[in-house]
């Protein structure tokens, strides 16, 4: 199914995982060559994380309208029907007891699957951009990616050891609000300085970790990054 | 395809009109949206949504675009590009000048200045909404031609209309054409007596409230028989019209040439009197003992009623001490004839209002009066019998207190005491339960939340809930909520 927003086209796709047929989106403008592909990870998939999260939605047509074939996709379980046999009340009931659920890894093999996807479809270097939860999720990704550039939006190093950015992963760019409530600033600095270049920090100031309202923003701090990395031509 | 520029679309007549102009099939509609453009246009969203219009899909197949700007600054070279036809909306409703200068900077100055960019860019089509009391006019009949004269004693606003009319008149031009179209007062929908804006007429109704509310706390008062003197004459009209319909006629003018006189009153034929809105008011807050006086205000021996009553402001009496008719052939033209409010949708409109809390309670106050959906019983009811049968009762490790304010309800707030998964005790109104955290969330997103259409963490990703308190403790409630609300939804309403 394609659906045309000017002159973005959006494909929905299904990508396979584990034998399950799961939901992608990729969006790319159709007179423009793409010159990189991204990869976007959404939120935990109990606190909202879906192919249509607010900022993953923003990230996915603003990148692709910047010249970037960009997809986000559903994690198992997500859309209810996908197959999964997940049992959500035991995960809704785990993840208010510890905030955490062993399905996360199951979820790190479908972003796997994802990328395996998305490369499928189109041949040029990949990004891999995560926001909060799949901040984790693409860091376990890099060092079999070998991603031309890395972006996390809200990563809550708090909660989610992150140790692939400790090592060479391209150029990363954190972005990250001054009120994050998941992950105070300082906190933040603290993680960000422990990290190898090449990286840059961008502070959007009162939009705490979801940037409602907020999410272009998000999308113009990632598309100049990538166009000061070479990855994509000027900004339209 | 026509072009239509339109100022004003996230008024309360502005957002039904960006509606109707949309649901014809020949039309491209720009829209002016003050800054920050990508927050202006998630409220237009919220508000077309709210009216059943999704302005995604608009967007999609390129009817809507938006532009971004604010009278009387000067537009966008590009901004008035290929325009045909100007649907200027936008005005400030200020009864007295602000310190911004408002409401002649908006009203002539943005007037002006949208003037001024029409004629550079060669637009056809100027049609400019006024409004029926234009010059502060307290008695006679206003001719559907320009206004005679400013009265000496006419408020900022009216002045301001007046103002902007004779501007909008000079630039008429063989080439081009003018429609002044003067609306009376307008008031909330037929169907549910939804507006969002509660100035003008709703004034009035408040100060209804502020009375009762001093009767009830006076014993000694019978509330049926207050003494309050109310300035005009019973027999007067109160030129009150739905929203909707006074959207459609705009809607129409704009986008048909027909010849007609370049100044239209869009006004209730047949409207109600000031008697008939005394008693309608009264009806509603139960109250009585208004009489209709035509000593000169102001008075010296006002009693402590009157001074409830009136503190709600000199529209208070703007609205009951005119004795205004006016010309309708245009309305005759095109077959309206018939009263356009009657008790009925009057008491709707203002019973949304004062459940709305009159606009305090959130700049978003949609939600059927009528609706079948009650949140009390759903709280109190629902709620606690249909959640030991969940699989939210087998989470035993869930003890929270948690505060639910629906907005747009009068004392809508309910606190849920919960522990090892189940519910011990639910409060209406504020109370010593100090909640961990708390789910601020608006009526008509509440109900396609319990009805489920919509997820708690998508009404508040799109703003249409807030949490308070601590934040992560509420958002790993939310998918608990949302599987209670996937196993045991309500029923959602028909049609």
């Amino acid at each position: 199914m394609v659906r045309n927003i000017g002159d973005i086209l959006e494909e929905r796709l299904r990508y396979e995982s584990d034998g399950l047929l799961l939901e992608a989106r990729l969006a790319y403008d159709q007179h423009i060559q793409p010159t990189c592909a991204a990869l976007i990870a959404g939120a935990h998939p109990l606190l909202g994380g879906h192919a249509e999260n607010n900022v993953a939605q923003s990230l996915r047509t603003d990148l692709a309208a910047a010249g970037v074939a960009a997809m986000t996709f559903n994690y198992r379980g997500v859309v209810r029907d996908d197959g999964s046999d997940l049992d959500w009340s035991r995960m809704v009931s785990e993840f208010w007891e510890r905030g955490t659920v062993p399905e996360e890894a199951l979820w790190g093999r479908d972003a796997q699957s994802a990328l395996r996807e998305l490369r499928r479809c189109i041949e040029v270097p990949v990004v891999l951009v995560g926001y909060s939860f799949g901040c984790w999720i693409v860091s376990r990704l890099v060092d079999c990616a070998t991603p031309a550039a890395v972006i996390c939006v809200s990563p809550n190093p708090n909660q989610h050891d992150m140790p692939a950015l400790q090592a060479d992963h391209g150029p990363l760019l954190v972005i990250s609000s001054d009120d994050d409530f998941s992950c105070s600033l300082d906190e933040l600095r603290c993680w960000f300085a422990d990290l190898p270049a090449p990286k840059q920090h961008s502070l959007i100031p009162q939009a705490e970790h979801f940037f409602r309202g907020r999410e272009q923003e998000v999308s113009a701090a990632a598309t100049t990054f990538l166009a000061g990395a070479g990855l994509i031509g000027d900004q339209p | 395809m026509r072009t239509v520029f339109l100022t004003g679309a996230t008024g309360f007549l502005g957002h039904y009109v960006l509606r109707d102009l949309l649901r014809q099939d020949d039309v491209r509609v720009r829209v002016l949206l003050s800054p920050r453009l990508e927050k202006t246009q998630a409220r237009l969203k919220r508000l077309l949504g709210d009216i059943g219009l999704d302005l995604d899909a608009a967007n999609t197949s390129h009817r809507v675009e938006f532009v971004e700007g604010r009278l009387p600054d000067a537009l966008d070279d590009d901004s008035l590009r290929g325009v045909h036809t100007i649907l200027h909306v936008a005005a400030s409703t200020r009864f007295r000048s602000n310190r911004e200068g408002d409401p002649a900077r908006s009203n002539v100055e943005g007037t002006a200045a949208l003037l001024d960019a029409a004629r550079i860019t060669g637009v056809q089509k100027f049609v400019f909404v006024s409004t029926a009391y234009v010059g502060g006019l307290t008695s006679g009949c206003l001719p559907e031609s320009p206004a005679p004269a400013c009265a000496p004693d006419a408020n900022d606003y009216e002045r301001s209309k007046f103002e902007a009319e004779k501007r909008v008149l000079q630039w008429s031009a063989p080439d081009r054409q003018v429609r002044i179209v003067r609306p009376s007062i307008l008031i909330g929908d037929e169907k549910y007596g939804r507006a969002t804006s509660f100035g003008g007429i709703y004034t009035l109704a408040r100060a209804v409230e502020l009375l009762a509310r001093a009767a009830d706390q006076d014993a000694s008062i019978d509330r049926r028989a207050i003494p309050l003197r109310i300035v005009g004459s019973p027999q007067a009209f109160v030129n009150v019209a739905p929203v909707c319909w006074a959207s459609r006629h705009l809607t129409h003018i704009a986008l048909t040439d027909a010849p007609t006189g370049a100044v239209i009153n869009l006004v209730n034929p047949s409207p109600p009197t000031s008697d008939d809105v005394r008693r309608w008011l009264e009806d509603v807050f139960d109250v009585g003992g208004g009489r209709f006086t035509q000593e000169t205000w102001p008075w010296t021996d006002t009693s402590a009623w009157e001074d409830a009553f009136y503190a709600a402001g000199e529209q208070v009496r703007a609205y009951l001490g005119r004795d205004v008719t006016f010309e309708t052939t245009y309305l005759a033209s095109v077959g309206e004839s018939h009263p356009l409010v009657d008790a009925t949708h009057f008491q709707k409109a203002v019973r949304f209002a004062r459940d709305a809390r009159w606009g305090r309670s959130s700049t978003r106050v949609a939600g059927a009066e009528d609706s079948h959906f009650d949140p009390a019983r759903y709280f109190e009811e629902f709620v606690p019998s249909r959640l030991p049968q969940s699989s939210v009762a087998s989470i035993k490790s869930f003890s929270a207190v948690v505060r639910y304010v629906i907005e747009g309800l009068r004392n809508g707030e309910w606190v849920c005491r919960y522990n090892a998964g189940r519910l011990m005790e639910t409060h209406r109104g504020p109370n010593t339960l100090n909640e961990d955290f708390g789910f601020r969330i608006q009526r008509d997103a509440f109900e396609r939340l319990v009805t489920g259409r919509k997820s708690l963490q998508s009404a508040y990703f799109q703003a249409e809930a807030e949490i308070f308190g601590n934040t992560l403790m509420a958002l790993k409630m939310t998918p608990i909520i949302d599987t209670f609300i996937r196993e045991h939804p309500l029923p959602a309403p028909q049609g």
